[in-house]
């Protein structure tokens, strides 16, 4: 069994995001991708995994005593060529083949279920995940190059929100005094948001639960943290 | 249309005793300790799926080029869980003793009698549940996993078969209330179909592939380890082969189990208080056979002698049938 695990580039971001999009645009059993994954797993410490893998998704698709409707046939079928596609030329590599397919099973299933209408999905060019130089030659021009755009836009955008995120993220002390703006009450349950942070706190209040409201603005004063820095406990003042 | 590959073996009319169960706070001295080693030895192919899918190649077996495969151990011996084979013996020994079910779904629960409802309180436990355990009750018996002796498997196609369809037939309920009539237990048969042209292909312990395990036991009285030994095939008048796994209905999953010996602690005192054990008390050869006549002596009265002939006719080592190539 293989334990190693790999930091995803966002170039193998990119072949999962297209793995999961062809699958779910062809509406392929997720589960059919995950068996797949459960060998390349079982198999992963072999040298020969990558080209195990790829001689068994083929036979999956030949092997007819394996499928169980008339479905199943076309699922392997879009299996076995997406996964040739966009990953054979990871195939000495897979511990990434494992992150890129464990990641692909699911998004597969958020593009199916969150109904997120499925743009241009990713080629498989550029499947050289750290090789950041030659990437940007290889990316087909026209179309291609305004989805990648794009795409670079919205990871931007995204990182900018995340560096807002962790901004807004406090750090407390304990004995420390702060604004909290109460947002749930549910039965002698409370839940303050500590003012222009993220943090949000619910706890019981059994004596006070009855005499406070919704949106109404308290103190309370921090009384323990958690190993991360944040707040495990606080008092109502 | 085939004759059906098994048989419904009738509840008993009267409702089970249920007792409050040994516990296992402390070895009683006038109950039975100790370990039973067993081989299994297979009759017909067994089939015991993991849901995993591999190349043929990957597990050592020719001519199939990917199937379901079977547990194997690290070192890539066959192994039969021993959950499985625990489910497969309490089956039987719920079925020879006055005994409930010990799960349901509850799609059929108006269907089945209350009195045959899972034990729900462990202080009121049935004989099978107090053994084999019940809801916040763990049994009196363990299994390990067998493990085969020797390394390598086969390969075969199970046919296609379809599932369990209690609600297109009949046979399965009484005429007059409609509740479920019994138990229901596939036969023993000569050899294991298979379907090369449209089976599913599989990993499988061949004929004559050996197993070995061992059930470790406490607590247990006398009748108890008599019913258990019988279920096991041990009674000479009323031999028994266990079915395990999948395909029982085309012949798979056939397994005939000998006891090597039984180990018992000689001595309780001795065996928890020192740093090392004494050697346990081994019972074999006419030794052990004249134990188990004897714990077999006991549990006449306890197992129910109907249910047991019937069970003993259904899984019967010799009594075997063909079995049914078409839809049945």
């Amino acid at each position: 069994m293989l334990s190693d695990t790999v930091d995803l580039s966002p170039q193998s971001w990119d072949l999962a995001h297209g793995i999961a999009m062809t699958l779910a645009k062809e509406r392929v059993d997720v589960d059919e991708l995950s068996k797949c994954i459960a060998y390349l797993r079982s198999v992963a410490h072999h040298p020969d995994a990558g080209s195990r893998f790829f001689r068994f998704t083929g036979e999956l698709v030949r092997e007819t005593g394996l499928h169980r409707s008339n479905e199943t046939p076309r699922y392997y079928r879009l299996i076995d060529q997406t996964c040739k596609k966009y990953l054979q030329s990871l195939q000495d590599r897979p511990a990434e083949m494992l992150q890129i397919l464990g990641w692909a099973a699911r998004l597969a299933r958020y593009y199916k279920d969150g109904g997120v209408p499925i743009g241009e999905i990713p080629p498989p060019q550029g499947s050289q995940p750290n090789d950041n130089s030659g990437r940007k030659d290889s990316v087909p021009q026209g179309a291609g190059n305004k989805s990648q755009d794009d795409r670079q836009q919205q990871n931007h955008q995204h990182q900018q929100d995340q560096a807002q995120h962790q901004a807004r993220k406090a750090r407390f002390q304990t004995g420390q005094k702060l604004k909290a703006t109460i947002t749930n009450i549910k039965g002698n349950e409370v839940t303050f948001q500590i003012l222009d942070t993220d943090t949000k706190l619910t706890q019981k209040e059994p004596k006070r639960a009855g005499s406070l409201s919704v949106g109404q603005e308290v103190q309370v004063e921090v009384l323990g943290l958690k190993e991360d820095g944040r707040i495990r406990k606080a008092k109502l003042l | 249309m085939s004759p059906k590959p098994y048989e419904l073996i009738p509840f008993p009319t009267q409702p089970p005793k249920l007792e409050r169960p040994a516990g296992h706070a402390q070895f009683h001295p006038d109950r039975l300790h100790g370990t039973l080693f067993l081989t299994l030895t297979v009759q017909t192919a067994v089939h015991i799926s993991t849901g995993h899918l591999a190349l043929g190649s990957d597990v050592g077996v020719k001519g199939i080029p990917v199937l379901k495969t079977m547990t194997t151990t690290p070192n890539g011996r066959l192994k039969i869980q021993g959950s499985s084979l625990k489910g497969a013996i309490r089956a039987m020994y719920e079925a020879i003793t006055n005994s409930t079910l010990a799960v349901m779904t509850s799609r059929y629960r108006n269907r089945i009698p209350p009195e045959r409802h899972p034990c729900r309180n462990k202080e009121q436990l049935c004989p099978a549940s107090r053994v084999f355990g019940a809801l916040n009750w763990q049994g009196l018996v363990e299994f390990r996993d067998a493990i085969a002796t020797s390394a390598g498997s086969g390969g075969g196609s199970l046919p296609p078969l379809y599932r369990p369809r209690p609600d297109q037939c009949k046979a399965y309920f009484q005429k007059e209330n409609g509740r479920v009539i019994g138990r229901k237990f596939y036969y023993t048969h000569r050899n294991a179909l298979q379907d090369s042209s449209r089976g599913t292909p599989t990993q499988q312990a061949i004929q004559n592939t050996v197993f070995k395990t061992q059930i470790h036991f406490k607590n247990l009285t006398p009748a108890e380890l008599g019913t258990l030994l019988t279920v096991l095939g041990q009674d000479p008048k009323h031999s028994m082969l266990l079915k395990v796994g999948g395909g029982k209905p085309v012949g798979l999953g056939s397994l005939q189990v000998t006891l090597d010996k039984i180990e018992r602690p000689g001595n309780l005192k001795d065996r928890y208080s020192r740093y090392d054990p004494p050697e346990a008390d081994t019972l074999e050869g006419k030794r052990l056979q004249a134990f188990v006549q004897e714990q077999i002596g006991a549990a006449q009265g306890y197992i129910l002698p109907e249910q047991l002939k019937r069970l003993a006719a259904i899984l019967s080592p010799t009594a075997l049938r063909e079995p049914p190539t078409g839809v049945y």
